[in-house]
């Protein structure tokens, strides 16, 4: 426990300092709240709306978990179909990079033109924003197996099947793994740049309220909704790594008792 | 027709796909149960000999039998045959019961037998009591140790062993050799033995070949005739000296006739 104090305690005394400066120089300046609000303000802000950023973050949150699964099931099975031939590989693998290089911003619109406003088209913005690394990362690690592993396996006269299931299935979960980490973090970014577009007044989630609020100038309440977002993308991206860090764990068997 | 020996190989070459001649006019006979060590310089051809033998590369000339039949046939149908790499090439994600157990799996052997043959062979290696663990808690040694259980569990016919040891400290090493040997009383597999170490190779074997650079071919064949068991005292015993040096000697002519070779190539 006082590890986990002596680690944190750089970085929040750097927080501490910061919104300090940032609270006096805004004080001292006189600048305009919906230029530059306050901490305190924001503090205020998040407080007052302290409602609508709940429902907010639990709609964004849902979003998020939801194009995030989506992305890993549908990118392993992508994985899958790209490391069982060369050609599926070669004639797809460049649309895939598609998903990679698509401006977001520009897709979003036209996916609310099409599946309307509201829960399904945010899935779909995260999805389509978080399927790569998964799809890379899957691929490659089904692809890439040691070469040793594999003569150590023909040697033994396996099966194309038994080198998949004892092999290349197995191997591949570290990479896996940590192509869900980045795609945990992008799913809440895409959520929040899909509600943008596809929010509504049945849907408010945090990207929802970040537009109307900016419309409004009202700053605080903008930077508020921010604060969520964030912490809403830390809380996914901490999740996914603990509980990836924990299955690579047993994968290592780091867990067996050492005498 | 005389019955072929167990291992067999007749002017045999084998050329990469790229286009290089690793090996050529390679002859062998390898009765079982030799202990028969291959040595030469590095790049010369003898993992890939291994290969060949094991039907993991195919050969482009020649002729190469074991057990009569062509190498991936005599593996598929009547030769069980273990590989021992130079890495240990452990599966991270089993202990180490199970890497051991993988051989049996794959080859679909009973598997009411496949706890005692787990045990029995953990136990040649000494390394029953960390069948639980997983190979990244071990030392290099002991994961070598487990690649060799991993090798013996199916009691191969031909065990091919891949400079095993040579990532090893020389004790962990010369250890290691000494119960291999052990084993080999015992149990008589055929083995094929690649290795850089000349002391190595005569402490082990029944006979050594001396491949030249590549394109390999066997230069040299220095029969070893120091008896079994082969202890740890007869590493130093001038006998064993005097056929090192013998095979030294075999290694270097090897090397020179190769670097005429390479002046008066053209280009």
């Amino acid at each position: 426990m006082t590890g986990v104090l002596r680690a944190a305690a750089p970085p929040l005394v750097v927080l501490l300092v910061f919104l300090a400066a940032w609270e006096g120089l805004v004080r001292a300046l006189s600048i305009a709240p919906y230029l530059l609000p306050a901490p305190s303000a924001i503090g205020r802000a998040l407080f007052e709306n302290s409602g609508e950023l709940a429902k907010g973050t639990a709609l964004t949150g849902l979003a998020s978990v939801l194009g995030f699964a989506s992305s890993l099931v549908l990118g392993a099975l992508i994985a899958f179909a790209f490391s069982q031939s060369r050609l599926v590989q070669r004639s797809f693998y460049p649309y895939a990079i598609f998903l990679q290089t698509v401006p977001i911003l520009a897709i979003a619109p036209l996916i609310v033109i099409w599946v309307g406003t509201g829960l399904v088209s945010v899935v779909l913005v995260a999805v389509i924003i978080s399927l790569f690394p998964i799809i890379t990362n899957g691929t490659t690690g089904l692809t890439r197996v040691d070469p040793g592993q594999l003569e150590l396996f023909a040697i033994h006269n396996a099966s194309r099947w038994q080198e998949l299931v004892a092999l290349r299935l197995p191997g591949s979960i570290p990479y896996f793994l940590a192509g869900s980490k980045v795609a945990s973090g992008l799913a809440v970014i895409g959520a929040v740049v899909g509600e943008f577009f596809a929010g509504s007044d049945e849907y408010r989630g945090l990207g929802t309220i970040i537009i109307v609020t900016s419309g409004r100038l009202e700053t605080a309440h903008l930077f508020a909704a921010v604060v969520a977002s964030t912490l809403l993308g830390l809380a996914l991206f901490g999740g996914v790594s603990l509980a990836g860090d924990a299955i690579l764990e047993r994968w290592r068997g780091r867990e067996t008792e050492t005498e | 027709m005389a019955e072929k020996p167990f291992l067999f190989a007749q002017d045999l070459s084998l050329r990469y796909p790229n286009g290089t001649l690793a090996l050529e006019g390679i002859d062998l006979a390898v009765a079982r149960p030799e202990i028969v060590s291959i040595v030469g310089p590095s790049g010369c051809g003898k993992s890939t000999l291994l290969r060949a033998v094991a039907g993991l590369l195919p050969i482009s000339g020649g002729a190469l039998t074991v057990a009569g039949l062509a190498p991936e046939r005599a593996r598929q149908q009547n030769c069980s045959e273990s590989f021992v790499f130079q890495d240990p090439t452990l599966l991270p994600w089993r202990s180490v019961e199970a890497n051991v157990r993988l051989p049996l799996e794959l080859r679909g052997e009973p598997q009411e037998s496949w706890e005692a043959r787990i045990g029995e062979a953990l136990e040649m290696v000494g390394l029953a009591s960390v069948a639980r663990q997983h190979p990244a808690q071990l030392s290099g040694g002991m994961q070598m140790r487990v690649s060799l259980a991993r090798a013996l569990v199916i009691e191969p016919e031909l065990l091919l062993l891949d400079e095993p040891f040579g990532a090893l400290d020389e004790m962990t090493r010369e250890r290691l050799d000494e119960e291999l040997l052990a084993l080999w009383e015992k149990q008589r597999w055929t083995v094929l033995a690649v290795t850089h170490s000349v002391h190595e190779a005569v402490f082990l074997s029944t006979r050594t070949l001396v491949l030249s650079a590549g394109p390999g071919h066997v230069i040299a064949e220095v029969p070893i005739d120091l008896p079994y068991p082969r202890t740890a005292e007869m590493r130093t015993s001038p006998e064993l000296f005097e056929l090192v040096r013998r095979v030294s000697e075999e290694l270097r002519r090897g090397k020179s006739a190769d670097h005429s070779l390479l002046q008066e190539a053209p280009k």
